[in-house]
């Protein structure tokens, strides 16, 4: 549908403009600063304008049957409406004047409220003479608009959920469920995420793993649903529905046919190197399983520290395989797919302090990571669940906590909360006190933030029923005695208003969330806004939390921002209804706002080609002269086109040329007029 | 008097206040605004960490806290402050912590601006000021050092020198064209004995 | 009538970053002065030099260009385009006599509210010092 340069175009009315003019009070928002009736009186003047009222409440039924009722009776064939944000009701005046029979394109929208009433709230007259200007530039820019029709593109079943952490996992479960067919990829060996690392969980202490490995299971068996694990996404282009996305999955050096995950080959393997799952407290072979209830259960060579793959020789896990499952030529695979939703998933890292002295995390041995204190833990952790000191394995009597380690730093230049910290620390608190009650432990922290359901309730039993001491103060020096390993922290303790030092055997550094290293390259490759503590931006943070700027990209869990559990699970499967709701449609519409090329004005220089970021533009012979050809399926409607053809020969549908000169003639050309100021 | 106001601010005629109960009488909600005006950054950012006080070397020792006094600077208990506010030593140990990004050190500097401006200067203060109008130094060294320094052979001062004269010249004309020694009271003749 | 010089800037703003900055300016209720026009692009791509052009020579005293961050942009580049233009432009500026203060490009993201409010306000008191521009220039 290629249409002509975008010249006024009626709706059967004759060419002649009939302007309807809609002023709203939206009640005292702009009522309350700029006077509505005298505005919508001075609109009733301009030349074109067919009927200016001012209404209490545009968007309500009552105003929005006004305006319809004012189409049908005075045969309007432009309406503009002066209230809001276009951001926030376009759609509603769109489909307010549609329902009257008008083109929903003849309708736009002036911005009196966030632009003009809230923000000179002091200078009401002021405010009223620039809604008076903005209105006029409504009207002269309506006179220029064109009739349009809104593109249909068709939205591929298949759903693409990038990182399977629990969030990953539930929204895959819950797409697929749905009978989709859904992608689950994940860059590590085994699905599971951090998740799969905790021992238990806040604020009940249910274990981890035990209520995780289930979902790993399930999603393995579920229909519709092929994980991709030991893979990653390497390139995605194309728009909403028409998705193309490249994989590569990364050689496991095992054939995934053959192996039955027997583990025969670690055993035999010689090679030991530091387990990533265990956070380097635990070993693993070259060849290894992350975890024993990894889903695929299938084993991995890790290229980097196998003889055999490094040029010297061994084959000992070639000859131990029943299976003859171990292949060390194998390749990178890339696979091609089409898909018509994505859902981001990728998850957090934990904060490590990058520099020497932060809480003298790399100078002692005995000062630890949270994450390093879930492993040493855990019963399926190197120590088998013993909490023991890094140094002299010894277990540790008196430990404490250090919060905010890593967050609300303007420092580090790391703002945010964490929010899951202070109930992790209490969690992992009660576990070692249960452990053994006659350990000591003292919190030192700046805030408490127990909101959840059940959170202020474990932060009463960890003080009354296991007497942990919190202490408020940010620790300002640590000291290791190089003899005992023990730990003195000074800190000014707030509540006391004295400087203390205390002696510690273990001191955990309850560390914040990051946005994942593997988020930046997926949002590179969309061009995702972040917010500005560096998570994925929503769309809207109250409104619409898990979609994003671009139409079938949705992200959740703590891709999205730091959270726990149960919220990470709530957004994932928000994440699966909206791409579901997306897929079940199988038609989306796109908004036409794309670039139109005039082939009499063509002279086929090709800078609108180099301009476009989506390649939308191709030069082509017709009829043996070169011309600009847009395929409106990719063009996304920026204008850049627009604004570098030197020829005017491309222009832009419902952002033309002609439209917005008439905006800035119109918003100057009244102060000359009335001999300025 | 406690240890502090009597080593810093002996002979100043203004009294802490002692209540057991504060009011609004004994607050001023302009002193934040007050310190904003004199490079100190805004106080409200303060969580009330105590990290500053944990790095601070004068907090090791005496009763002084820092972040005791950013506190009542929030709170605009500007008496509270009166002494406390010149025992801090400048080093910025405080600033190198501090996680709301506040720097206590230049809030300290900022309440000693108002609190010359308002009269209240510490005898210490007056003194090194008189001696930097009357000598060019606001330390001066004992006649006995410098006797000392000539037998064992040591260079000459160069506040010894006769070409020191132009020296104290130019630092009188920086202290009268900024009127310095009227903000501070002085003349340069004043009685400096330590 | 002894008034204050009030200038008449013409701003244009991004759909997707700089005019949903400002709208969350409106909804923080930080003020700036009534100064500005603000016209609506879905891209600071969009704007063609001859907008700004057409703007100065119909009388406003500042044309302000604001964006998506670099590597922000909702349509991947087109910031780049604009960023590249308002380079040019403000050496043109100079050329034909022209204060090149009149012309800004900023860039503003969807969450800078505040940041939005203190571009304009900054502005505004920037083209009110430079006084009216010349209208004898073409």
């Amino acid at each position: 549908m290629a249409m002509p340069n975008a010249e006024l175009k009626d709706n059967g009315g004759g060419t002649e403009p009939k302007i309807g003019v809609f002023v709203c009070h939206c009640g005292t928002n702009i009522g309350g600063v700029v006077d509505c009736e005298k505005v919508a009186k001075a609109a009733s003047t301009i030349e074109g304008v067919a009927v200016s009222k001012d209404l209490k409440y545009a968007c309500s039924d009552l105003g929005q049957d006004e305006i319809q009722k004012a189409i049908k009776e005075e045969g309007l064939n432009r309406i503009v409406v002066a209230s809001c944000s276009p951001r926030l009701h376009e759609f509603t005046f769109r489909n307010c004047v549609e329902e009257a029979g008008l083109n929903p394109y003849f309708m736009i929208m002036v911005n009196l409220r966030e632009q003009c009433s809230w923000v000179h709230m002091k200078e009401p007259e002021d405010a009223t003479a620039k809604a008076s200007d903005l209105i006029r530039m409504g009207v002269e820019r309506s006179k220029l608009l064109s009739s349009l029709s809104p593109r249909e593109v068709a939205v591929e079943p298949t759903c693409l959920v990038i990182g399977a952490g629990i969030a990953g996992i539930q929204a895959a479960l819950d797409v697929a469920q749905k009978g989709f067919k859904t992608y689950l990829v994940e860059k590590e060996p085994s699905i599971g995420g951090h998740m799969a690392q905790l021992d238990k969980t806040f604020p009940t202490g249910d274990c981890a793993i035990c209520i995780l490995a289930p979902k790993m299971v399930e999603a393995s068996r579920q229909k519709n649903l092929e994980i991709l694990a030991y893979s990653e996404v390497v390139d995605i282009d194309g728009y909403v529905g028409n998705f193309n996305v490249k994989v590569r999955m990364k050689p496991r050096y095992v054939d995934e046919e053959k192996c039955v995950g027997c583990g025969v080959c670690t055993e035999k393997c010689p090679v030991k190197v530091p387990n990533e799952f265990d956070v380097g407290f635990g070993m693993r072979k070259a060849i290894y399983v992350p975890f024993p209830q990894a889903v695929p259960l299938k084993y991995t060579i890790d290229a980097e520290n196998c003889r055999q793959l490094q040029g010297k020789k061994c084959g000992a896990c070639a000859k131990a395989c029943i299976n003859d499952a171990i292949d060390y030529e194998q390749q990178p695979r890339d696979l091609d797919l089409k898909v018509g939703t994505i859902i981001i998933a990728t998850g957090f890292d934990t904060y490590i302090p990058m520099k020497k002295g932060v809480y003298s995390y790399w100078e002692s041995e005995n000062v630890i990571t949270a994450m390093e204190l879930e492993r040493l833990i855990n019963a399926a952790g190197p120590t088998g669940g013993h909490l023991i000191r890094p140094s002299d394995k010894t277990e540790p009597k008196r430990i404490a906590f250090i919060q905010c380690v890593g967050s609300r730093n303007h420092k580090l230049g790391i703002q945010h909360c964490s929010r899951v910290c202070c109930m992790y620390a209490m969690k992992n608190a009660q576990i070692i006190k249960e452990h053994d009650p006659e350990t000591d432990i003292a919190i030192y922290y700046n805030d408490i933030r127990a909101f959840g359901k059940g959170f202020e309730e474990l932060y009463h039993r960890i003080r009354m029923d296991y007497g942990v001491e919190f202490i408020r103060g940010r620790p300002a020096r640590l000291t290791t005695d190089p003899e005992t390993g023990n730990i003195t922290i000074r800190a000014e303790e707030t509540l006391l208003a004295k400087i203390t030092e205390r002696d510690f055997d273990l001191v955990v550094l309850s560390v914040g969330l990051l946005p994942s290293q593997g988020t930046m390259p997926i949002q590179k490759m969309l061009s995702l806004p972040t917010s500005p503590d560096g998570f994925l931006q929503e769309l809207h943070p109250k409104l619409r939390p898990i979609e994003t700027a671009i139409d079938g990209v949705f992200i959740c869990g703590c891709a999205q921002g730091p959270k726990d559990i149960p919220d990470s699970v709530a957004q994932a499967k928000a994440t699966a209804s909206e791409a579901s709701t997306l897929m079940i449609r199988s038609k989306h519409v796109v908004e036409p706002l794309t670039a139109s090329i005039n082939d009499e004005l063509c002279v086929g220089c090709g800078l609108c080609t180099d301009v476009c970021p989506y390649g939308a533009i191709e030069l082509q012979d017709k009829d043996g002269q070169i011309k600009a050809v847009v395929t409106e399926a990719l063009c996304h409607g920026c204008g850049t086109c627009a604004a570098a053809c030197p020829q005017r020969a491309i222009d832009q549908l419902q952002f033309s040329n002609r439209q917005i000169m008439s905006e800035i003639s119109a918003a100057l050309s009244h102060e000359k007029a009335a001999g300025g100021e | 008097m406690s240890e502090v106001e009597k080593v810093f601010i002996s002979g100043l005629h203004e009294k802490l206040i002692e209540d057991k109960v504060i009011d609004e009488s004994q607050l001023d909600p302009d002193f934040r605004k007050e310190i904003i005006k004199f490079g100190g950054k805004d106080v409200m950012t303060c969580l009330q960490c105590g990290n500053c006080t944990g790095v601070c070397p004068i907090s090791l020792k005496i009763e002084y806290k820092t972040r005791t006094t950013i506190k009542y600077c929030q709170f605009g208990m500007k008496n509270a402050t009166l002494s406390t506010r010149w025992v801090c030593a400048t080093c910025y140990r405080c600033y190198e912590h501090c996680p709301a990004d506040l720097n206590p050190a230049e809030v300290m500097i900022a309440l000693r601006h108002i609190g010359i401006r308002e009269g209240i200067i510490p005898p210490f203060v007056k003194r090194a000021a008189s001696n930097l109008m009357g000598h060019g130094l606001t330390v001066r060294p004992d006649e006995s050092i410098l006797k000392e320094r000539e037998k064992i052979g040591l260079p000459e001062l160069p506040q010894s020198k006769p070409d020191w004269e132009s020296v104290k010249e130019e630092v009188v004309t920086i202290i009268k064209t900024t009127k310095y020694d009227r903000l501070l009271g002085i003349r340069g003749d004043e009685d400096v004995s330590e | 009538m002894d008034e204050e010089f009030n200038p008449k800037i013409i701003a244009f703003c991004c759909n997707w970053c700089s005019y949903a900055g400002a709208d969350l300016a409106g909804v923080s209720r930080f003020q700036y002065p009534p100064n500005i026009r603000i016209i609506r692009v879905m891209c600071s791509g969009r704007v063609d030099l001859s907008f700004v052009i057409e703007a100065l020579r119909q009388g406003a005293d500042g044309v302000l260009v604001t964006g998506c961050h670099p590597n922000d942009c909702h349509y991947i580049d087109g910031n780049k385009s604009a960023a590249l233009r308002a380079e040019f432009f403000t050496e043109f500026l100079e050329e034909i006599g022209i204060e090149p203060e009149r012309f800004r490009l900023e860039w503003i993201a969807g969450s800078e509210g505040e940041k939005f409010a203190r571009v304009i306000n900054k502005m505004v008191e920037d083209v009110r010092a430079l006084g009216p521009i010349r209208s004898d220039d073409k």
